[in-house]
């Protein structure tokens, strides 16, 4: 699968149960790159991706449903024990610095980087893409 | 200032009866999202060490006594991030409230509604004029980042209301406290950019009796539109800065030297806040704070308090 995550500086991704970021210009690029593909993610995801994908999948297994070519986007639980099913792993990184109570559990230095963009957000001045493959 | 924005917090805390009957009306009626239980979990961010305490579920009985002694982490969880906002503050009406300086020179609580009209549209400007209570200008070049162990903090940060030279909204901080500030309030501003909601927003310096520099503040927000959905947090950040002692009185400050105690396995004699689970120097001014029924005097190992859970003073180090 090709998983979407975001981070701030410190590789955090929640505070107290909540996504620590999000930007609408970030989120309209990710419906764009994933067009028809299936996106998975999980019901939290839901709440506030679901209805800007066309073809959003939600399962509590995400991780695990997701096929080799599909999407996934993980912001609330752990990627390590998934990490063999990722193909590629596209990391948003916010560029800023927020309170973290999860942190985004993979060492991207054992990763190939092989694209790195960075773009202007709506509530954000600077996102990297960041896209790695094994 | 914005004065067709700010109202008064006095008043809002002279209206106290209508509001303490409501706060009780609601506590008995368990309207358990916005007001908690009197059970107060107060959690450091580390895995590693937690503390639990009990304290009424309020603003205005939260005290520095709540709160576990500072170890590594610049903040801890209170009441299991639920801020201490009624029924009654949920609204989506900009606002902004300082309270008066009070006879001491120092800052109370600071409260805003964050949504886009209150954020700046001007650069930054000078807030040099301003001198907080306790307001000393010393620097710690090898220690600290930047040199000045104090900075003008803003309690409602200038990128959440876009306050420059505001007397009622700056203390005397910490460049440590002032740094770890920034991601609460970046993830505040971040939020209503995006989503154009509104965010409660309340910071309280917390002082104990009359020293002119607060042990930290009190940062609680709330998303208004979707009722915590976005934004909640309730935390309280230490004014310390590591490698230096902080005489809280007045603001004087000297490094602080390793301890030649926390090596020792001589026995001494330390006082004990039971309920803080602080131990401090028999002469340490902080003794004086401790009310009787939390104090004890207690002969011994510096290791052993440390092994029953306590942690030594931020100011005398013992």
């Amino acid at each position: 699968m090709k998983l979407i995550v975001m981070v701030d500086d410190n590789m955090g991704m929640m505070f107290n149960r909540r996504r620590q970021s999000h930007d609408l210009i970030l989120t309209e690029r990710l419906s764009e790159m994933a067009g028809d593909t299936p996106v998975w993610m999980n019901s939290y995801t839901a709440l506030y991706y679901q209805i800007h994908f066309r073809n959003a999948a939600v399962s509590v297994h995400f991780m695990e449903d997701a096929g080799t070519d599909d999407y996934a986007i993980c912001e609330n639980e752990s990627v390590a024990k998934y990490v063999d099913r990722v193909d590629q792993l596209y990391v948003y990184k916010w560029n800023r610095e927020y309170p973290s109570t999860l942190k985004l559990d993979i060492d991207l230095s054992e990763w190939k980087l092989i694209s790195s963009t960075d773009f202007a957000g709506s509530s954000h001045e600077n996102i990297t893409e960041e896209i790695y493959t094994k | 200032m914005r004065t067709s924005l700010k109202r008064s917090i006095q008043s809002r805390l002279k209206g106290g009866l209508i509001l303490a009957f409501s706060v009780i009306l609601a506590l008995l009626t368990s309207c358990e999202a916005l007001l908690p239980t009197t059970t107060t979990t107060v959690t450091t961010t580390t895995t590693t060490t937690s503390h639990t305490t009990t304290i009424k579920p309020s603003l205005e009985t939260f005290s520095y006594d709540d709160v576990p002694a500072y170890s590594s982490s610049p903040y801890v969880i209170i009441n299991d991030n639920e801020p201490f906002f009624t029924k009654e503050d949920l609204t989506t009406e900009a606002f902004e409230e300082y309270s008066d300086l009070d006879s001491l020179g120092r800052c109370g609580t600071a409260f805003a509604n964050i949504c886009i009209e209150l954020m700046p549209t001007a650069p930054r400007e000078e807030i040099y004029m301003v001198r907080p209570s306790g307001w000393q200008a010393i620097s710690y070049p090898d220690l600290v980042d930047g040199g000045s162990l104090y900075n003008r903090s803003h309690l409602i940060a200038f990128q959440l209301a876009g306050e420059n030279a505001n007397k009622y909204n700056l203390i005397t901080g910490t460049r440590y406290m002032n740094t770890n500030m920034i991601p609460f309030e970046n993830m505040v501003a971040d939020m209503v950019k995006d989503s154009k909601i509104h965010v409660l927003y309340r910071v309280t310096p917390i002082f104990v009796d009359k020293e002119l520099i607060c042990r930290g503040v009190l940062m609680e927000a709330m998303s208004v539109e979707d009722k915590g959905e976005s934004i909640l947090y309730n935390v309280f950040l230490y004014n310390v800065q590591p490698g230096i002692i902080i005489d809280y009185s007045n603001g004087n400050s000297r490094r602080a030297e390793p301890s030649h105690t926390q090596t020792s396995s001589e026995q001494r004699t330390y006082i004990l806040n039971v309920k803080s689970k602080r131990f401090h120097d028999p002469s340490c001014p902080g003794v004086a704070d401790i009310s009787e029924k939390n104090k004890k005097e207690y002969v011994g190992y510096r290791e052993d308090l440390i092994t029953m859970g306590y942690s030594p003073c931020q100011t005398c180090n013992p």
